[in-house]
């Protein structure tokens, strides 16, 4: 779980600091203004220490600075390293983040219940990427969560990008280890993450509105040696490139829970998740995002949509996530290096720029209306 | 029962309320509008007991439309906040009595309410219903004045009657 992420002369940012809520965060900005950026650095840092302790060797800078730098060339794909720095930075980049960890308690429990919720606490990660003169820019870790036990645990995070992967998801993983695609890795790690659910066992996780998802899409998906195929409910199974662009999106959403890959204490990240989405579809899926915030999923989304921010409105409005930690973000470009503002309301950030855009729009009508 | 007619909207008030037209009062003609060119709101409204003071603009879009919905909620943000200085200011003004003391008691409330009366002209096409979608409205409202009414009204005159209890009734 992400508590803060720090940026200093990464990409557009200059400084910015972003504090994230353990329930839904909404992060909201035009194009180019580094929603997504902010999004993968939160998943590159939350996911460090599992892919780190993944071997079960000790953690040193040394490791951490080769994790950090093939992650952050996968992530971001910049031809080199020194791209993602700021141009005109005086001063070094810098990517310092909170990761919440959680220290298991001693309690003995059923084969039928879930492992206890451990204390949790918050773990530092501080590197900084300097500019050689002769060999580029290079990572230096200043600082790991080396105080955390051998025994925290740091659920994988899940990032979903903003085009679905349930169409090429056959053969996605190998093409990734045979070929050099401009893909990001986000997409090889979903598919990674889906390859390998943590469970066999569905989860019991919100029922109700996944019945509802399965009933609208018309089945569930399910891996079948390696290919995802739509099981439908009426008997049968479709390839799922058969099925509507938005449906294949609420199909992986409900994968990702049923097959236990999001799992309580984890993150979600979703980038604009309203993409090729119908808005009649966005109700049932902003739904089950918010439902998973409340189920202690912690939730990150970046969205453009002034459809899918009402939605979370009218679903925050309601008496049953009145007690969901919620967090907003707003990013304006600027020539200082892009500037965040942030709140518990949506009200109390500035701009949104998809507001802005709807009510020029309005004062366009308004001038031919007569 | 109090009514006042604003803007050509007839505004029917139950007993115990109070009413200024602000920006048609002479100690804002004639005085503050002079202070830093300060703007001025349409209505305020004070319930019974001095428990709560509607801050009150009106926009008839049906008839006039000057101002552009992109700039609306800056405008009106501007209004509020020159009418509440105003007020600070009529309520030690001695040369209008009753302006002096609806200022007065208009400066004790425990509560500050703001509504904005957006009349639309409607059936204008299916994409745009109404000019400014209230919803958005609303929102764009909050953000330019949670620190004044974290609930600000924004809606036509049936709206407004519906949300309290005043019958407003639009020309």
């Amino acid at each position: 779980m992400l508590k803060q992420l720090t940026i200093t002369n990464f990409t557009a940012f200059a400084k910015a600091r972003f504090d994230f809520s353990p329930g839904l965060n909404v992060v909201v900005g035009a194009n180019a203004t580094g929603k997504t950026h902010v999004l993968k650095l939160g998943y590159m840092f939350t996911r460090a220490w599992p892919d780190l302790k993944q071997k079960r060797l000790s953690l040193s800078e040394k490791r951490a600075d080769a994790y950090f730098e093939e992650k952050l060339m996968g992530l971001f794909r910049p031809e080199s390293l020194e791209h993602v720095v700021r141009k005109g930075a005086k001063t070094s980049t810098r990517l310092q983040a909170f990761v919440v960890g959680q220290i298991p308690t001693v309690k003995i429990y059923m084969p039928n219940e879930s492992p206890p919720p451990g204390i949790e606490e918050p773990f530092p990660w501080d590197i900084e990427i300097g500019l050689g003169k002769k060999e580029g820019a290079s990572i230096r870790t200043t600082e790991l969560p080396s105080k955390a036990a051998e025994n925290t645990i740091f659920p994988s995070p899940v990032f979903v990008p903003s085009k679905e992967i349930v169409s090429f998801f056959e053969g996605l993983i190998s093409l990734f280890e045979t070929y050099k695609i401009q893909l990001d890795e986000t997409y090889r790690d979903l598919a990674v993450a889906m390859t390998h659910p943590e469970s066999r066992q569905p989860s019991e996780l919100l029922p109700q509105l996944l019945k509802e998802l399965s009933k609208t899409i018309g089945g569930e998906l399910v891996l079948e040696e390696g290919k995802l195929m739509l099981r439908q409910s009426e008997g049968g199974y479709m390839e799922p490139q058969l099925l509507a662009e938005g449906y294949r999106k609420l199909g992986m959403l409900l994968y990702l829970v049923r097959n236990r890959v999001l799992q309580p204490g984890s993150t979600l990240f979703w980038d604009e998740p309203e993409a090729n989405l119908n808005p009649q579809l966005m109700r049932p899926m902003i739904e089950v995002l918010t439902g998973l915030a409340a189920q202690g999923i912690q939730v990150i989304l970046a969205t453009h949509s002034l459809f899918v921010l009402r939605e979370i409105e009218i679903l925050l409005r309601e008496k049953r996530y009145q007690e969901l930690s919620r967090s907003f973000s707003a990013l304006l470009p600027s020539k200082q290096g892009v500037k965040v503002s942030q709140g518990t309301a949506i009200e109390d950030v500035d701009p949104i720029l998809s507001l802005d855009a709807d009510l020029a729009q309005s004062g366009r009508f308004m001038e031919v209306m007569d | 029962m109090p009514n006042v007619i604003v803007d050509r909207f007839l505004f029917d008030l139950p007993t115990g309320w109070t009413c200024l037209k602000y920006d048609d009062c002479g100690f804002y003609r004639a005085h503050f509008n002079a202070v830093a060119s300060s703007k001025a709101l349409d209505l305020l409204a004070l319930a019974p007991q001095g428990a709560e003071l509607w801050l009150v603009e009106i926009k008839d879009y049906r008839r006039q439309r000057r101002t552009k919905p992109e700039n609306l909620f800056t405008e009106i943000a501007h209004k509020v906040r020159d009418t509440l200085a105003g007020l600070a200011a009529a309520r030690v003004y001695v040369n209008d009595p009753t302006v002096q003391v609806f200022a007065d008691h208009a400066m004790r409330v425990g509560k500050l309410r703001v509504a904005f009366l957006l009349q639309q002209p409607t059936h204008q096409s299916r994409l745009f219903p109404q000019i400014v979608d209230p919803a958005n409205g609303r929102i764009k409202l909050r953000q330019a004045l949670r620190a004044v009414d974290p609930h600000p009204f924004l809606g036509n005159a049936a709206d407004l009657t519906t949300k309290t209890s005043w019958t407003v009734t639009p020309p």
